[in-house]
């Protein structure tokens, strides 16, 4: 998987990023980013399900 | 039998022209009113092409009209709208054209249905002769028999609502699957008469949809026809990521069922026009929404591409056509294909700390009160179609990375500039994520790249590293701004 990639990556001078950035970004993420992520989610499921049985239109009124 | 009758356009006065022409079973006074208002100067000649048999009329005749006591024509007639280049030679019944090129001074057409009221039927317009249409919009390529010639337009679907079989929502519905059937071949076609249908779980027989439609009514429609429905809904407070949601996907060439509860109205958003040069907002809400100055939309009592301003504080905008503003927009309704799983409101937030992190990987990124964000959908063809178009600017090694690049069918793409970049059309940096990650996955990136290096971000193990490489890009080389989901509307001139 993304082999030929990563290989042209490597012939072209690619070198692994710093660790510890990566980890800290992935602790932010794992922490604060994906929990606010699922909340906005089961908001947006529940604001969805009120709006529904809301009338998205009525008879027209000719223009 | 048919026949056909030419219309020269030299002013606006002209289109009266068609009111003797036209039964007034097509309501002829209301149709000329809606042209004069509508198209712009450039239309030059009209040809009336008279019992045309059009789809969509006839499933609602067969259903419904025929049904009634009134007595109900099953013929409709279309009007086809051309520039001054083209005539009619009645002698020979053929258009005539000096280049020979039909297809470049044709604009498309306008079914008029014998329906007495809301006699505008199936449309193709081209957005370049639509007055006040201004920027980007979706649209998909439109064939056109006439007179033993193949013609095509560029466009999206439009028509009035019936008022009896049809209210505003279901043409809505009816205006995104036929663009749907037309742009992508694993679609098929829904006849007006189908959607009316398929919005209740039993047959309405006519009377139904005269009560008009609830939001359900139309995710049901959208299932009923294979796409996967997702409905975001304006939340006080949060109205920003709202807006937000709807740019990204309307930029992705999704049509939205935008509903307004205050006109008890759906309409269909189909472009945007950029040109605020507001100020960033501040991180949080950083997105491109700031800059857009007007909506697209098609509404069924106007002609299609309504200008609809993005506020209230630009609705005095030129070319303003419809009498509300993005403000008004309650709801929406995004038709997605499968296979999107990682939805914009995902993207607002992941993008903001991805920012972070690449800032302190040491990426040229501007300061946060200078950002603006924008993200969007493509497909990995089409962005690989993108860096083929503009290799020159993206350089041989940037090029074959994308190339190379293994990914789902859908990449959501974000890129990052600051206002001094944004009003260049240009970018800073941008990412790659996948449109098919889950909502809980830390690192949903395949690829980032600014002006100097790229970095591949590996996903075929949980513990892969992520690898950065140098472009060797020509220095001072700007990164372009990718707008490829939508066609550039350009207004035609006489």
């Amino acid at each position: 998987m993304n082999d030929a990639l990563k290989a042209y990556l490597e012939q072209e001078g690619g070198t692994e990023l710093d660790q510890d950035l990566i980890q800290a970004h992935l602790r932010a993420m794992t922490e604060e980013v994906v929990p606010a992520i699922v909340d906005d989610l089961v908001e947006a499921d529940q604001v969805a399900a009120e709006l529904r049985f809301s009338s998205a239109t009525t008879r027209r009124r000719d223009r | 039998v048919s026949d056909y009758k030419w219309v020269p356009i030299k002013s606006q006065a002209d289109y009266d022209q068609l009111t003797p022409l036209l039964d007034p079973d097509f309501q002829p006074q209301t149709v000329v009113r809606k042209l004069k208002e509508g198209i712009r100067d450039t239309v030059a000649g009209i040809l009336v092409e008279y019992e045309y048999i059009d789809k969509d009329y006839r499933s609602t005749f067969y259903h419904f009209y025929a049904k009634k006591g009134r007595l109900y024509r099953d013929d409709c007639i279309r009007l086809h709208f051309f520039d001054a280049q083209v005539g009619y030679d009645t002698a020979t019944t053929s258009l005539t054209c000096a280049d020979e090129r039909l297809d470049d001074h044709y604009f498309g057409f306008v079914v008029l249905r014998p329906t007495l009221v809301a006699t505008i039927g199936r449309s193709i317009l081209s957005p370049d002769i639509r007055t006040g249409a201004k920027g980007h919009a979706i649209q998909a390529q439109h064939r056109v028999h006439l007179l033993g010639r193949r013609l095509s337009i560029w466009g999206f679907p439009s028509m009035s609502q019936h008022s009896d079989i049809s209210v505003c929502a279901h043409v809505s519905c009816w205006a995104i699957l036929r663009h749907y059937s037309e742009r992508f071949p694993q679609h098929r076609e829904w006849l007006l008469y189908d959607i009316t249908v398929m919005a209740s779980p039993f047959d309405p027989g006519g009377i139904t949809p005269a009560f008009g439609l609830n939001i359900f009514e139309a995710e049901r429609i959208f299932q009923a026809a294979g796409t996967y429905p997702v409905i975001v809904g304006k939340v006080s407070g949060d109205e920003d990521r709202f807006y937000a949601q709807m740019l990204a996907y309307l930029e992705s060439g999704f049509p939205l069922f935008a509903q307004m509860k205050k006109h008890a109205h759906a309409i269909v958003l189909t472009g945007h026009a950029w040109a605020n040069h507001a100020p960033p907002p501040p991180i949080s809400s950083s997105h491109a929404w700031s800059q857009v100055d007007s909506l697209l939309g098609v509404d069924d009592n106007l002609l299609p591409y309504g200008c609809i301003p993005a506020g209230a504080a630009t609705a005095s905008a030129g070319g303003t056509v419809a009498s509300y503003t993005a403000d008004e927009i309650d709801a929406f309704i995004v038709p997605l294909p499968d296979k999107i799983f990682y939805p914009a409101s995902a993207v607002e937030r992941q993008s903001i700390e991805f920012y972070r992190l690449l800032t302190n990987i040491g990426v040229a990124l501007p300061p946060e009160d200078r950002l603006l964000r924008r993200y969007f959908v493509t497909t990995i063809s089409a962005l690989r179609r993108f860096a083929w178009d503009r290799r020159s600017e993206l350089g041989d090694k940037l090029v074959n990375m994308l190339m190379r690049l293994r990914t789902a069918q859908f990449v959501w793409v974000v890129e990052y500039a600051s206002d001094a970049q944004w009003a260049q059309g240009h970018v800073a940096a941008r990412a790659i994520l996948d449109a098919t990650a889950s909502p809980h996955d830390p690192m949903p990136v395949w690829f980032s790249h600014d002006s100097d290096d790229a970095i591949l971000f590996d996903r075929t193990s949980a513990t892969g590293s992520p690898t950065i490489a140098p472009l060797g890009r020509t220095p001072g080389t700007p990164l372009g701004r990718m707008e490829q989901n939508l066609r550039p509307i350009r207004p035609a001139t006489s």
